[in-house]
């Protein structure tokens, strides 16, 4: 049974139409790129992060994620961040066998089936030490 | 002895069954039958064995995961179920296939190995009697293929699931 106290809220975002989901709880802000100089932050690419086969991503609207991380606080860039959803636990599927097998490396956490769509969750720790 | 038409006939007599092709050659009427999916890929036949399959979907979007090998299209979401498909043009060194109305994703499972596979079409499931499988003394480059069988009087190349499986555990990718 679907339950508030089974949520957990993630920021969805955008990335060659692929959907990427981020734990609201690891962001303390969204800044546009053209303003980062000022945060004095680590930043990097979350393309870069991930693993992407195309060498060139195009960002539409790219913004910088400021994750309280582990140790210093850190920049990420992403995509077209469109929305901030509740996620059931029930939602959230471990990847299949083969997809952990063949990219045991990779930040993914897990994804989330909602409303027939596919989310990419991700591990922010493993991301940032990617 | 009959002949194998005859046989497959007697014996199940349903439409798909009727459609295999004997070329008048002489089977014991005690061969075990085999349960083949047959389908193409870039105007080739090939088949899994049936006992393997658990489904046969349309076409739906694949959501791409990145940071997999080429090989690994993605990932869909079949009936609430999430499955992996893979991609056997890559596997085979064929061009990228064209998605029609007749693309199919079936859905295996062999050895502790589970994919969606994606196909260009699926042709038929049919009963072909085991001794009509070639698979004896078969080689081919991809160890995957074992063997061979005739379907509708085209050559059918057997794939063996587990062996697919295995091979993609161990084998190294690189990434398109």
């Amino acid at each position: 049974m679907k339950s508030i106290f089974n949520t957990q809220e993630y920021l969805i975002f955008t990335i060659e139409k692929i959907q990427f989901g981020i734990k609201t709880n690891l962001v303390s802000k969204i800044i546009p790129l053209d303003q980062i100089r000022q945060e004095k932050i680590k930043v990097c690419w979350f393309h870069e992060k991930i693993g992407f086969y195309k060498k060139k991503v195009l960002y539409q609207t790219p913004m910088v994620l400021r994750i309280k991380g582990k140790q210093k606080p850190m920049g990420i860039v992403i995509d077209q961040p469109k929305d901030i959803l509740k996620i059931f636990k029930e939602e959230i599927y471990p990847l299949p066998q083969l997809i952990r097998r063949h990219a045991g490396t990779t930040p993914i956490e897990s994804v989330a089936m909602k409303d027939n769509t596919i989310i990419l969750l991700m591990d922010m720790d493993h991301l940032l030490t990617h | 002895m009959v002949t194998k038409s005859q046989k497959i006939s007697e014996n199940h007599g349903s439409p798909a069954i009727k459609n295999f092709s004997t070329d008048g050659q002489i089977v014991d009427v005690n061969d075990a039958v085999i349960t083949a999916v047959i389908f193409t890929l870039d105007d080739n036949y090939y088949a899994f064995n049936g006992g393997d399959v658990s489904g046969i979907w349309p076409f739906t979007k694949i959501n791409f995961v990145p940071g997999c090998p080429g090989f690994i299209l993605g990932i869909v979401n079949i009936r609430g179920d999430l499955e992996s498909v893979i991609s056997l043009h890559v596997l085979l060194d064929m061009e990228k296939p064209d998605i029609s109305n007749k693309t199919r994703i079936v859905i295996a499972e062999k050895d502790q190995g589970r994919s969606g596979i994606l196909v260009d079409s699926v042709q038929d499931v049919i009963d072909i009697p085991e001794s009509s499988f070639n698979t004896s003394l078969y080689t081919h480059e991809k160890k995957f293929i074992v063997g061979e069988a005739f379907y509708r009087d085209k050559y059918v190349a057997i794939i063996d699931l587990g062996k697919l499986f295995s091979q993609i555990k161990v084998q190294t990718w690189t990434q398109p």
